[in-house]
């Protein structure tokens, strides 16, 4: 029992949230970079395979939080007026 | 006189003792250190595979002549050849916040410090912050002190701008600029820390010849980081010739 209990702790404790994962976080705390670097890599072409729907997600926040570049990327140029931040 | 003539010997038997003690060095950093990559994440590649700079640090010190170890609990490359000393503290996904607050890297910063004692400390850390702010930084820098003061021991640092990503992103090169403030107000206090630039001063292209994806250098990219490191190593092991042991040297005389 008592192994079980600490190969269970010790897995927890090699088990590392990996660089993806400290993208996301980022991105949930509004950082628009790691927004725009999420989106990108989930267009493909970096070793991870394409996902539209993550890229639309994560490219669509970090133009939301101001990031030109993601706008731009994802053709969704639009000239913001207070309020449109939701939309 | 002869208190005099002690001290000058000692002095000398120490210096020469300390010369010929081999210099542990411990790569401490994420991703980039560990070497992993994006395409890891589907088709990881064996550990044994992984080496990122540090294979060619390693070759670099060895063609030098330079009686090294690189210390850690983290093994990756055996497989790699020339074969290189695998040893290291790199860890995917490793924030620089994490390291002195919590039980990364496994079984502690704290801890392995005690362990391997390392002489040398290479730091590459900050990319998965996502943030300008030092702290974390600060905290290892902290903890090291920490260590110092409990066991009477000194050790160097060699902190690095974080490469920035193949696509500039301005998060990166604001972390480096307050890492530079931070550096120059450590020495300033009395800390022993040099700083290189990894990010503008290792000749790096921001584009897919020294990337592979768009966070991690290639091996073109890890060449040109182990040249860096290369550079700030050679100038402490061979121009100061172990200048960072005497105060160790002082504190036995006291």
């Amino acid at each position: 029992m008592m192994k079980i209990i600490c190969a269970l702790s010790c897995l927890s404790v090699v088990s590392f949230a990996g660089v993806l994962e400290a993208m996301e976080d980022a991105c949930e705390r509004n950082v628009a970079e790691a927004c725009y670097e999420l989106g990108s890599i989930y267009q493909g072409n970096d070793g991870i395979p394409a996902d539209d729907e993550k890229a639309d997600k994560y490219l669509t926040k970090a133009c939301e939080l101001g990031h030109d570049k993601s706008c731009l990327k994802w053709k969704k140029i639009s000239i913001k007026q207070p309020g449109d931040i939701d939309e | 006189m002869n208190k005099y003539f002690l001290l000058l010997l000692s002095s000398l038997l120490f210096i020469s003792i300390a010369s010929a003690e081999t210099i542990r060095i411990m790569p401490l950093g994420d991703s980039i250190t560990e070497d992993w990559a994006f395409s890891d994440q589907y088709s990881p590649r064996p550990d044994s595979l992984k080496s990122g700079y540090r294979n060619y640090l390693w070759y670099a010190l060895k063609a030098a002549k330079y009686d090294v170890d690189f210390v850690g609990s983290h093994k990756l490359g055996s497989a790699i050849r020339p074969a290189f000393d695998i040893d290291n503290e790199g860890w995917s996904g490793l924030k620089s916040t994490e390291v002195a607050l919590s039980n990364r890297p496994p079984g502690g910063f704290y801890d392995r410090l005690i362990k391997y004692r390392p002489h040398i400390i290479l730091i590459h850390l900050g990319t998965n912050d996502w943030s300008s702010s030092v702290g974390g930084i600060r905290s290892i820098l902290n903890e090291i002190d920490n260590f110092e003061e409990n066991y009477q021991f000194h050790v160097k640092v060699i902190v690095a701008k974080i490469i920035n990503s193949r696509e500039p992103n301005s998060i990166f090169s604001s972390f480096n600029k307050n890492l530079e403030s931070l550096v120059r107000q450590r020495n300033a206090d009395g800390d022993d820390v040099v700083l290189v630039d990894m990010e503008h001063g290792a000749g790096i292209y921001y584009d897919s010849r020294d990337f592979q994806d768009r966070i991690h250098p290639n091996n073109s990219g890890y060449r040109k980081m182990a040249n860096v490191w290369f550079n700030a190593l050679d100038k402490i092991l061979k121009h100061d010739n172990y200048a960072f042991l005497v105060p160790v040297y002082h504190m036995l005389l006291n």
